[in-house]
């Protein structure tokens, strides 16, 4: 009896080994139950071939707007042509698409406005750039994607980027944004970059409770920081391109922020401006403690108070 | 030259109290902070008063003025 059992455990692990294969190439094996050797037939034959989209489009044409949004029975799609001027609501608030294969750059695209807004079954990296697009915002509510890499240079406006749940890194490039753009609620991103000129940075990363590594744009010109780091007890690494406002930050790392370490202390404190406002930096009594009596000086020095 | 850089710590005078300062409409509390030494001190209250205060002043959630923005 041993020797049968040691031989399903040998195909258990081959089978595990199956599914970890497949996994790493980016496939999927559906769930049919428990993964053992019993059904693993069932498994096989409902693997979806990687080649087999529901839609494809090989010549698109110049107005995609909301070309699969809310198109619900759709869950793959591979867009082989790059040259659409609107692609705006291309894929709003479709719920069922899974797999997605796009142009990682549309050249031509003016108009990319809530462009895969809402679509909260998305399983597939999203990459994408757009060069003169003025409006990207929608890509927010993306529950399900690994990870967003969003070009932008000449984007003025967005709504936010939130409820990434599942992405692990985020990286955006845009040129202005006055939108109420946030990355928050990014529960498992590690790492997260943002580049651009913004006004407003209130909730920015707001319960991205796993993020480690921040880097951040000038923030010369924001008038809203509030609770910027919420929920980011486990931020490290906070870099900043540039001076911090010249506004109240008592509440930029609440709720809390203590695994900051002490570089990214002093980077914030360097990248104050002087105030003559009596501005505090809210950093609370154990970041406090990780610095010296001359470092709070460097701070108190340019006006602020250290809290 | 060596500039010489003052700056005040200021803690409650009773233990069990806070320091707190208001700013940016929102009321900050704090055991310990490092003042400019041109800055005046932090007012002082009890524990009391600073939970009566943070019971009628709820922190924002921030999702929720989100989705009114929009």
């Amino acid at each position: 009896m041993s020797k049968i059992n040691e031989q399903i455990e040998r195909l258990r692990e081959l089978v595990r080994k199956c599914y970890s294969a497949v996994a790493s190439k980016n496939g999927t094996i559906p769930n049919v139950g428990e993964r053992t050797v019993s059904n693993l037939g069932a498994a096989i034959e409902s693997i979806p071939s990687v080649d087999d989209w529901d839609v494809v489009v090989n010549v698109a044409p110049s107005n995609m707007n909301g070309f699969l949004s809310k198109k619900n029975n759709i869950k793959s799609f591979q867009l082989k042509d790059n040259t659409s001027t609107d692609v705006s609501n291309l894929l709003y608030l479709n719920k069922t698409i899974e797999r997605l294969d796009i142009p990682k750059i549309f050249p031509n695209a003016t108009r990319a406005s809530y462009f895969m807004s809402g679509a909260i079954n998305l399983q597939s990296h999203v990459d994408v750039k757009f060069p003169v697009a003025t409006d990207v915002s929608g890509f927010n509510d993306l529950h399900n994607v690994p990870s967003i890499r969003l070009v932008a240079p000449n984007a003025y406006y967005s709504t936010n980027m939130s409820y990434a749940s599942n992405a692990t890194s985020i990286y955006v490039e845009c040129g202005t944004y006055n939108g109420n753009f946030k990355i928050s609620n990014a529960y498992k991103a590690k790492l997260i970059t943002i580049k651009g000129y913004f006004t407003t940075f209130n909730g920015m990363f707001s319960n991205d409770s796993s993020l480690e590594t921040a880097y951040i744009p000038d923030l010369s010109n924001v008038t809203n920081i509030d609770y910027c780091f919420s929920f980011c007890s486990k931020l490290v690494n906070l870099y900043i391109d540039g001076r911090m406002p010249n506004i109240s930050l008592s509440n930029l790392f609440t709720k809390t922020c203590d695994a900051l370490s002490r570089d990214s202390l002093m980077r914030v404190i360097d990248a104050l401006p002087t105030t003559t406002n009596g501005y505090t930096l809210g950093l609370g009594a154990t970041n406090i403690a990780k610095l010296t009596n001359e470092e709070i000086a460097v701070a108190t020095a340019k006006g602020w108070t250290i809290a | 030259m060596i500039e010489l850089i003052t700056t005040k710590k200021q803690t409650p005078s009773v233990a069990d109290n806070w320091l707190y300062k208001d700013e940016n409409e929102i009321r900050v509390f704090r055991k310990l902070v490092f003042l400019p030494e041109s800055k005046p001190a932090w007012a002082e209250c009890t524990t009391a008063e600073k939970e009566q205060w943070e019971a009628e002043h709820p922190e924002p959630v921030m999702d929720k003025a989100m989705e009114e923005q929009q």
